[in-house]
């Protein structure tokens, strides 16, 4: 479904030119639920950007549903994330001033779907994620995990055949990211392909996949289950 | 449309949610639209001037320019034939008329009497020149017959309350009756004249028979053109046409006078638009004092400037606190949301704000629109169609303010990578910072230079009320239309002399700080006989004993004898300018008086005219027979017993007036009215100073938050290191002040400028002393070093553990 070949990535700031991937070489099948585990300034991010259509490699091919990434154009780019890809940062990143299911309902107003459809579509998501009674509350009002759920919400409401989550438990407490955790276990298992990353191994380990990234090259590539 | 729904609702909320940048924001934006709402509603009423008839498009007012005595002159007046001259002879003149103010002002209907000032005679034409609706009675031709009135909604209700007005009859002062034939709407306020009675002219003919003099320019002419019909080549034919007429009437006068300088030497008549009359004519004996253009662009300007200066602040304001909203314009962009989506909702932000401001300018308009009535001397209401704003128009306007308020912020946001929000957060880049603090530095400049201004014009103000005018104008009563005691103003006199408490009585017919009149004379000097033009005032007697003036040489007429007196007095300009060494004694020939008058004394100068203008050459006689005066003069000395004088007065007055209306003011309260325009400028500034504080408040607080949000990983590296909150504010004031000083330190010289051309216009003068102006810059700064505390509270209280 995702293949990255050969891609790499330097930043530049003046003169001072620094390495963030090398050669990195990566694919994600329809169904598998992959993590990327590395310490900090490993490359992390940087991959997940270019995993997630945000940014471009130097070099290297992109291919999403075998198609080349490179060649689209912003709109087209734009419209594969509209509807493919689901994003989750340690941070719920809501936007305060719309309710639970306003934020839920965003990505499917930038996709122009009919009103009664995204209430259908809001109100499952919400029951699936047991917040269908915090519908109406400003972010604000929730608790951390409560965040995070809707932010999960948010992310599957358009139904994306991609998960990409960032270090998605960096704000909980261990219950409430093992909540998270076995909550993501579960999309998977509904067949939603998922990228984790994170620095811990511990929460990395929970993916049935962990590739190891360190000073942007991929060291490791295991199956751990 | 959807979108656009949840726009409005996210922008409301966050309306809430930043409620101190919010409110900010929608009082800068208030204020720019309550200003524009204001001076638009001015500027249709000024601009809606006498258009209020069906033909106005085509109707002209006929004006005389000419050459009398060697002078030029330009009157809004024409002779009285010319009306029918046109109507007889030019096809194109649909239709003209005539009009003439009358002078009698008491008119009576049984017991009801009232002083009025608009009461005009015109011919049987008026109505369909300035076509009023009739709401009852005659509605054609309504100044057929001699003693035809016709007469307003408003002044039927004053004299006859719920009775039929038609054919009920008024009564003049001068002795002549009329029958209300039809009562009209009254015309609307904005136009160059607003008359109550309009009666037939024919009725004139009554009081004294006038001929056909065409060197006699006393009435108002207009007339109607056909459609079409050029007034150029109308102005044309009728100089042309009446060329030989008029020159004929020359010669015979200047035949007449025999060599006399003082005549008729040119006539000439143009087609005035009725339309433009209001703003673009300034001569004599207008019927109104009108207005300029200038005016109505200057306020235009201003409104246009004050509107763009709050939208810019608006963007300002925004665009400094870009990283409150960095968070929600990434996750927009990253769940799918499209840029034009995102300038899209930027957009709607700004004119969700725009309108929630214009609801509050609309309340600020009801609000103020009263007292900028009263301050402006205006008659603006919201619902009334003379200035009424159509609502098309606010939205449109209220639309744009959106527009130029949201786009930058709208470009700008949306512009923003998503990749670089969550790699690296987000600072606003310093390429801005010299526009902004330019913007914010010019705002500041208008507000001193406006406070300094308007220091100076009180400075001023004060001044011409403080100085020495020559003469004591406190205590004095000043009774109006002297006139009614018409041959027993002496036995008024010493019946009112004998009131405890009354010191000095006197009359004149001009009053000391009014314009005075001019009569021209001749007398032989040095270089032979000369004529000459001079100011001149009718008093009597106890006038230097009222009014405390002083003699320099030579004595008054004896007043106790009923003759007319034939001396005269000159003040020492007078003197002066006729180039005496001695004065007393010499003879001087009037134009209006057979005999030669002699000069009996020289007194010293005083201000008798409006304190703006420089003393003038004075003649002061005694009051010809068939003349009486308008002003009575009575000097109190026990300002406590004024109720008491005032009612005994009022109470002698009627006996000796056969009850007419007792009217009186104070001679300070007048003298005080000639700085009338002097004060209305200086209400206005202050308006614009007030609000200019606002919003270089405004731009202050702004160009803080920019320089603040652009410097936070700095302050905060510098607070790790151990600098202090102090030397952080420290820090912050002098980025900001480093721009805005240099603008109020220009406002010094700007404001001197301005105030120096302001003062030129007037002969005395006292200028704003420059410390103070250094001292109110001083003050500016300060109150700017308030601000930025207030307004600083970011850095200061930032934690430096938050560095990213």
């Amino acid at each position: 479904m995702f293949q990255a070949i050969e891609i790499s990535k330097t930043y530049r700031k003046g003169e001072i030119s620094s390495v963030i991937l090398s050669n990195i070489n990566l694919e994600i099948n329809e169904g598998e639920y992959i993590s990327i585990f590395g310490p900090s300034g490993s490359g992390k991010t940087s991959l997940l950007n270019i995993v997630g259509l945000l940014d471009s490699p130097d070099s290297g091919e992109v291919l999403f549903h075998e198609k080349n990434i490179l060649s689209l154009n912003p709109k087209e780019r734009l419209n594969l994330r509209r509807k493919e890809i689901g994003y989750i940062f340690s941070d719920a990143n809501l936007i305060e001033e719309l309710t639970v299911a306003e934020n839920v309902e965003l990505p499917l107003l930038y996709q122009k779907i009919k009103k009664k459809d995204r209430q259908e579509q809001v109100s499952a998501i919400l029951g699936e994620m047991n917040l269908l009674h915090k519908k109406k509350e400003y972010p604000q009002n929730l608790t951390s995990l409560q965040q995070q759920k809707t932010a999960i919400a948010r992310a599957l409401v358009i139904n994306p055949s991609l998960i990409l989550a960032d270090e998605p438990t960096g704000n909980l407490n261990s219950t409430e990211g093992n909540e998270i955790l076995d909550l993501l276990s579960k999309i998977n298992d509904n067949g939603t392909s998922i990228f984790l990353f994170s620095h811990e191994k511990r929460i990395a380990e929970r993916a049935r996949k962990t590739v190891q990234l360190f000073d942007g090259h991929l060291l490791l590539d295991s199956s751990l289950k | 449309m959807e979108q656009i729904y949840t726009y409005i609702k996210v922008a409301l909320r966050s309306l809430v949610k930043f409620r101190s940048d919010a409110i900010l924001n929608v009082i800068g934006l208030s204020v720019g639209i309550t200003i524009s709402l204001v001076v638009f509603m001015y500027v249709r009423y000024e601009l809606g001037y006498d258009k209020n008839y069906s033909k106005s498009e085509n109707t002209y007012r006929i004006i005389t320019t000419g050459n009398i005595s060697g002078s030029s002159f330009n009157s809004a007046l024409s002779p009285k034939p010319l009306a029918g001259f046109l109507k007889n002879n030019f096809q194109e003149v649909e239709v003209s008329t005539r009009l003439v103010r009358g002078s009698n002002k008491l008119i009576s209907h049984g017991d009801k009497k009232f002083n009025e000032a608009e009461f005009f005679y015109a011919d049987s034409s008026f109505f369909k020149v300035f076509d009023v609706p009739i709401i009852q009675g005659k509605p054609i031709n309504p100044l057929e017959s001699d003693e035809d009135v016709v007469i307003t909604s408003v002044i039927a209700k004053k004299y006859f309350g719920g009775e039929d007005p038609i054919g009920k009859k008024i009564e003049l002062d001068n002795g002549l009756s009329f029958y209300v034939t039809a009562v009209c709407e009254p015309q609307a306020p904005n136009s160059h004249f607003n008359f109550d009675f309009v009666a037939s002219e024919k009725s004139i003919n009554k009081l004294y028979i006038e001929k056909k003099n065409w060197l006699k320019i006393d009435w108002y002419t207009y007339l109607t053109l056909k459609p079409s019909v050029s007034s150029e080549h109308i102005e044309g034919r009728l100089n042309q046409e009446l060329k030989k007429k008029i020159k004929n009437k020359i010669q015979d006068s200047q035949e007449k006078s025999a060599g006399n300088n003082h005549n008729i030497k040119a006539l000439s008549f143009h087609l005035q638009p009725l339309e433009s009359i209001h703003l673009h004519s300034q001569l004599d004996d207008e019927l109104k004092t009108n207005s300029k253009h200038l005016y109505v662009k200057i306020f235009l300007y201003l409104a246009i400037f004050v509107l763009l200066i709050t939208c810019i602040n608006f963007i300002n304001l925004t665009t400094a606190r870009a990283s409150l909203r960095i968070k929600e314009i990434g996750v927009r962009k990253l769940i799918g949301g499209h840029r034009n989506s995102l300038m899209l909702q930027f957009l709607v932000e700004a004119i969700t704000y725009s309108f929630v401001a214009l609801f509050i300018g609309l309340v600020l308009v009801e609000l103020l629109l009263p007292g900028f009535n009263i301050l402006f001397d205006l008659n603006l209401k919201l619902n009334r169609s003379e200035s009424r704003i159509d609502l098309l128009y606010i939205l449109v306007v209220t639309f744009l303010i959106g527009i130029i308020s949201g786009l930058y912020p709208a470009i700008a946001f949306s512009r923003i990578n998503e990749v670089q929000i969550f790699k690296d957060g987000f600072q606003p880049k310093k390429k801005g910072l010299i526009i902004r603090g330019i913007l914010a530095a010019t705002q500041v400049m208008v507000a001193t230079f406006l406070i300094i201004f308007t220091l100076g014009m009180l400075w001023q103000i004060q001044f011409l009320r403080n100085k020495d005018l020559g003469f004591d104008s406190k205590n004095i009563i000043v009774v109006e239309r002297g006139y009614s005691l018409e041959k027993k103003f002496g036995e008024f006199k010493s019946h009112i002399k004998l009131i405890p408490g009354v010191e000095n009585v006197s009359a004149c017919l001009v009053l000391p700080g009014e314009k005075a009149s001019q009569e021209s004379f001749t007398y032989t000097g040095k270089d032979g006989d000369k004529m000459v033009l001079m100011p001149f005032n009718y008093i009597e007697k106890d006038f230097f004993k009222t009014l405390g003036l002083k003699l320099e040489a030579g004595g008054i007429w004896n007043g106790e004898t009923k003759k007319f007196s034939p001396d005269l007095l000159i003040n020492s300009s007078a003197k002066e300018e006729l180039g005496f060494t001695k004065a007393l004694g010499t003879e001087l020939q009037f134009t209006s008086h057979s005999k030669q008058l002699t000069i009996k004394g020289v007194f010293k100068d005083f201000h008798f005219e409006p304190i703006q203008f420089p003393i003038r050459p004075l003649i002061l006689m005694d009051i010809p027979k068939n003349i009486y005066y308008s002003n009575l003069l009575i000097k109190i000395n026990d300002a406590d017993k004024f109720n008491n004088i005032i009612g005994q007065v009022r109470e002698d007055w009627r006996a000796y007036t056969n009850n007419e209306p007792f009217e009186y003011r104070m001679l300070e309260d007048v003298l005080e009215n000639n700085l009338h325009e002097e004060n209305v400028v200086f209400k206005i500034i202050m308006v614009f100073m007030v609000l200019s504080l606002l919003i270089a408040w405004l731009g202050i607080r702004a160009f803080t938050a920019f320089v603040d949000e652009m410097k936070q990983k700095e302050f905060i590296s510098k607070k790790i290191i151990g600098a202090s909150p102090i030397q952080i504010f420290n820090e912050l004031f002098l980025s900001v002040s480093q721009y805005i000083l240099p603008g109020i330190l220009l406002a010094i010289p700007t404001a001197f400028s301005i105030l120096s051309l302001w003062l030129n216009g007037f002969a005395y003068y006292s200028r704003f002393p420059v410390l103070l102006m250094v001292a109110i810059a001083g003050i500016v700064w300060g109150l700017s070093f308030l601000l930025i505390l207030l307004h600083s509270g970011k850095s200061i209280r930032s934690n430096p553990t938050h560095i990213s």
